[in-house]
């Protein structure tokens, strides 16, 4: 299964200038933990970095800095680790383990953003294909009951 | 196997007094997103949990309001009454509370009631893929296992 086919393509996104209380801002807003840094929102969106709902309570918060006086691209993690659209899945979850990151920016074959792909993601199709092992197992147990009374 | 042996057992708390800095401080030294609100039970032993909070409910709060951090305390941040399971509830029990109240952590409590964990779901993939795994090792040993008695 290709990435494209399991991201999500609606991802928020900010520029690096913006400051840290907008991200928080925007986090709220979108109901997200986390945004993707691009140069340019509005067209061009080429991912920079991330920063997420921790980064604004760790680098900020906990230092006791003002959110309205520090920018994205001084708390964002950079360089983010992404993957292609036309990536494999099961190679893609390679990678986010190597890297320890539970959510990968997906580009496109221009590096343009074409979603965002979580761990949550990877479960859930897993998952579904574990249940039917349930359908597949209960219905053998059937039908041998039913061929061989 | 059930919530107590795959919990993690030194969950990071709070008092409801303390500041949002604080707080804030402790997520980022303890490397954690969650922690657990408790008070402590009139005989003193016992820590109880009162509240959750987590590194979202303070930047959707605070942050994104604009309240001075400094001001706000734990307890104003918390999710209070919060739902917990006990360590000896199974993983199933867990599992459906979590899906019933929408949430991937849940604080476990010993029978007096005192925190003892914290479960998230990531624990129970864990342990759930781990068990997956003993039934791919045991399939593989049988073909294995059978190779040997029968050569």
């Amino acid at each position: 299964m290709l990435l494209k086919m399991i991201c999500t393509p609606e991802v928020v996104c900010c520029s690096p200038n913006v400051t840290a209380l907008a991200a928080a801002r925007l986090m709220r807003q979108h109901h997200v933990g986390d945004l993707v840094v691009v140069d340019d929102p509005e067209r061009d969106q080429t991912p920079l970095g991330m920063v997420t709902d921790r980064d604004l309570v760790v680098e900020v918060l906990a230092r006791e800095r003002n959110p309205a006086e520090l920018t994205v691209r001084d708390i964002m993690r950079t360089p983010v680790v992404i993957a292609s659209g036309n990536e494999d899945a099961t190679q893609a979850l390679e990678r986010m383990k190597t890297h320890g990151v539970r959510r990968i920016p997906v580009i496109d074959q221009d590096g343009k953003l074409l979603g965002i792909v979580s761990l949550d993601d990877m479960l859930v199709r897993l998952a579904a294909d574990a249940s039917m092992l349930v359908d597949v197992v209960t219905r053998e147990q059937g039908r041998e009951h039913r061929t061989r009374r | 196997m059930n919530v107590g042996k795959i919990c993690q057992c030194r969950p990071v708390t709070v008092r409801a007094q303390d500041p949002l800095t604080t707080v804030a401080r402790l997520m980022r030294e303890e490397h954690v997103g969650y922690l657990v609100v408790v008070a402590p039970e009139p005989a003193g032993e016992l820590l109880r949990p009162i509240g959750v909070l987590t590194d979202r409910d303070i930047v959707v709060t605070v942050v994104a309001k604009e309240t001075d951090p400094r001001a706000l305390t734990a307890g104003d941040i918390m999710n209070t009454q919060p739902v917990t399971i006990g360590e000896s509830d199974s993983i199933g029990n867990a599992l459906q509370l979590m899906r019933r109240m929408g949430i991937r952590r849940l604080p476990v409590v010993g029978r007096t009631g005192a925190l003892v964990g914290v479960l998230s779901l990531d624990d129970v993939i864990d342990a759930l893929a781990g068990e997956i795994a003993s039934v791919a090792g045991a399939i593989r040993n049988e073909r294995n296992i059978e190779g040997v008695l029968r050569a």
